[in-house]
């Protein structure tokens, strides 16, 4: 069976500098995959050139979603394709309602996958549904996207953006940062409800602490823009008590 | 009917003074610091054919208007009063000339070019007294249908005691527009003032708003602009008496070759006043935008609390804005702030939305339409409030996606 994600010897430059060298993997739906790395390794990078951000140039290799390539991809197109970004930071609109933007985001993706559009009442029971979930309250709808959310607010916003365009791959970018145990348990729960057999998530984080909310079927370490190891959860464990050193020098030997 | 004779003359001779300063003085230049930013002197022709069109057949307003059913309806043609419905009970309407006093009182300074020009062309002058809580709001629309079409209006309305009111004011059409509003509010009156100006690419608007506060007066004005060729929307405010208040905020959509200019001069004459400006201000193509704010605080002003604030969305490298904020303050316990900002769509923003499905163009135009969602906001305490929010909307969005 054809993978869901497939990257392909996929070297992307920013700029001048290459920053991703060669780097394979390949999820299935169904599965969770845990890509752990020291800082500079490339995961920002990864995240980035996975949803379609300017500045991040494909210089080899390719990007596969169920079998179409990505790379010449726009990014709304690959929302619509399927494709899923967490941000680490989510951005603040000013002036956009969360509820605007969600409602828009929501019939973009839909009309995009041939589906009809959903009315302004039953798109409010269906997000009210999923914001409760994450608890999220109403007001939180009704405010600026982002404008003056805490860092749990805004990672929990991120978790709920996912659930209601129901993505086939999900990328979470360093979604633990900035969270305190509670709003981590919180967002972990929201990540884990959505598993199932037809959805594929990649977790990409510094630390194994989030790993423990979300377990992975695999973990891959990114050290030097290359995937280095590959293995059991177990090898987040390991990695937390020996820390990155082993594996910084393994690309430059 | 002597009294209406002498009065006839007295404007007969104001408005051949007024004639013959424009002939001498014309549109202003650059050197006139007012008028820097807009050199009416280079833009204007010298002098205007001033015979109101005749009007074969009736304009279609809609989608012109403000578009609020219950509106009681006043409509300019080419300078002249059209059409007035039925006025609600507390609301009449007077021809100036049966108001000396107002002329002179409102043509106090022959040296501005605005009210020179204005009473030198005048078509029509009216006097709006507004004597209780008007819960239908007037709109005011102007419009004209013709590119040599030059039509100069004065306005003047007296709100009394306790009187409230929705004014919107609405611009649309071809030529050349000058109107002078002169309000004047008497203590605990409130006047929301919605101004929507939508004309053509060519058509030139110089829109000149007077307000005169006394105690707790409040003036709250909301100034949306989209298009036109020309535009000079200027505010001046008074502020007579403790309490009173004036809230101005402007949302200014260019593009194309338009030149936009929003001029504020607030004059906090008495203690205990506080005002509120703030223009958001997108430009396009090659489009000119100019701000400028002056706020003076007088020598016996004391506790009197302004804050000014204009932000600039640059859409386009060719585009240019100017932006002239200035503080005269003489008291010294006072509370003022200015603040301005010149940016560019945020790129970071603009990715974040696309990666939610949302299409590059209709991503653009929701970072745009949040730039000044601030601005409409403002309108929620108005008559009919929801639906020219609603109405606004729409029309800055159709704008914006037939100019993306």
């Amino acid at each position: 069976m054809s993978a869901l994600l497939e990257i392909k010897n996929l070297h992307v430059s920013v700029g001048e500098t290459e920053i991703l060298k060669g780097l394979n993997l390949s999820i299935s739906a169904g599965e969770v995959h845990a890509i752990m790395g020291p800082n500079g390794s490339g995961k920002s990078t990864l995240s980035y050139v996975l949803a379609g951000r300017d500045g991040y140039e494909i210089t080899q290799g390719d990007i596969l979603l169920n079998g179409v390539s990505l790379a010449e991809m726009n990014p709304e197109d690959r929302a619509i394709a399927g494709l899923f970004l967490a941000f680490q930071y989510p951005l603040e609109i000013p002036g956009v309602t969360n509820m605007t933007f969600l409602k828009t985001s929501v019939n973009a993706v839909r009309r995009g996958r041939g589906e009809d559009e959903m009315d302004a009442a039953s798109f409010l029971r269906f997000v009210r549904d999923k914001a409760k979930a994450l608890r999220l309250d109403d007001d939180m709808l009704k405010r600026p996207l982002n404008v003056g959310f805490s860092g749990g607010e805004k990672k929990r916003n991120e978790i709920l953006q996912m659930s209601v365009l129901e993505p086939t791959m999900a990328i979470l970018d360093e979604t633990d940062s900035g969270l305190d145990i509670d709003a981590l348990k919180t967002v972990a729960e929201g990540v884990s409800a959505m598993r199932d057999a037809q959805r594929g998530m990649l977790v990409i984080t510094h630390y194994q602490r989030l790993l423990d909310y979300i377990k992975p079927d695999i973990v891959h370490i990114l050290a030097g823009g290359q995937i280095v190891k590959t293995g059991s959860p177990e090898l987040a464990l390991e990695l937390e008590k020996s820390g990155y050193a082993d594996y910084i020098g393994e690309v430059v030997a | 009917m002597e009294a209406m004779s002498s009065f006839n003359s007295l404007f007969n001779s104001m408005q051949q003074e007024a004639k013959d300063i424009f002939a001498a003085q014309g549109w202003p230049n650059k050197r006139n610091e007012d008028w820097h930013y807009t050199d009416l002197s280079a833009r204007l022709p010298a002098s205007f054919q001033n015979q109101p069109l005749e009007l074969s057949e009736d304009v279609p307003l809609e989608n012109l208007t403000c578009g609020v059913d219950d509106a009681t309806q006043l409509t300019f043609i080419n300078g002249l009063l059209s059409d007035v419905e039925d006025l609600p009970e507390g609301l009449t309407i007077d021809a100036l000339i049966a108001h000396p006093e107002l002329v002179k009182q409102s043509d106090d300074d022959m040296t501005d070019p605005l009210l020179y020009s204005n009473l030198a062309h005048l078509e029509t002058g009216i006097v709006i007294d507004v004597t209780g809580v008007i819960d239908r709001p007037l709109e005011i629309h102007f419009h004209n249908t013709a590119a040599e079409e030059a039509s100069f209006v004065r306005i003047i309305f007296r709100l009394a005691a306790g009187a409230s009111l929705t004014l919107l004011e609405s611009h649309s059409g071809w030529g050349h527009t000058q109107l002078v509003s002169d309000i004047y509010q008497a203590e605990d009156s409130m006047l929301r003032h919605l101004r929507l100006h939508q004309a053509e690419d060519t058509q030139v608007s110089l829109l000149l708003n007077r307000v005169s506060l006394d105690a707790q007066a409040h003036y709250h004005n909301v100034a949306v602009s989209l298009s036109g060729g020309l535009g000079r929307l200027e505010t001046r405010v008074t502020f007579n008496a403790p309490g009173s208040h004036a809230g101005l905020a402007t949302a200014l959509l260019s593009g194309g070759k338009q030149h936009i200019d929003v001029t504020t001069r607030l004059n906090h004459l008495s203690p205990d006043t506080t005002s509120d400006t703030v223009a958001r201000t997108i430009l396009d193509d090659e489009a000119c935008g100019i701000f400028q704010g002056k706020v003076i605080v007088h020598e016996d002003a004391q506790r009197v609390e302004a804050t000014q604030k204009s932000d600039a969305l640059m859409l386009s490298t060719e585009a240019m804005m100017n932006v002239k904020p200035e503080l005269e303050i003489y008291a010294d316990d006072v509370a003022c702030a200015h603040g301005s900002a010149i940016g560019e769509i945020d790129h970071e923003a603009l990715f974040f939305l696309r990666s939610r499905g949302i299409g590059e163009t209709a991503a653009r135009v929701m970072l745009v339409e949040g730039f000044i969602a601030e601005i409409l906001g403002r309108l929620d305490d108005f008559a009919a409030g929801a639906t020219l929010q609603e109405n606004l909307s729409k029309r800055v969005e159709t704008y914006l996606k037939k100019s993306a």
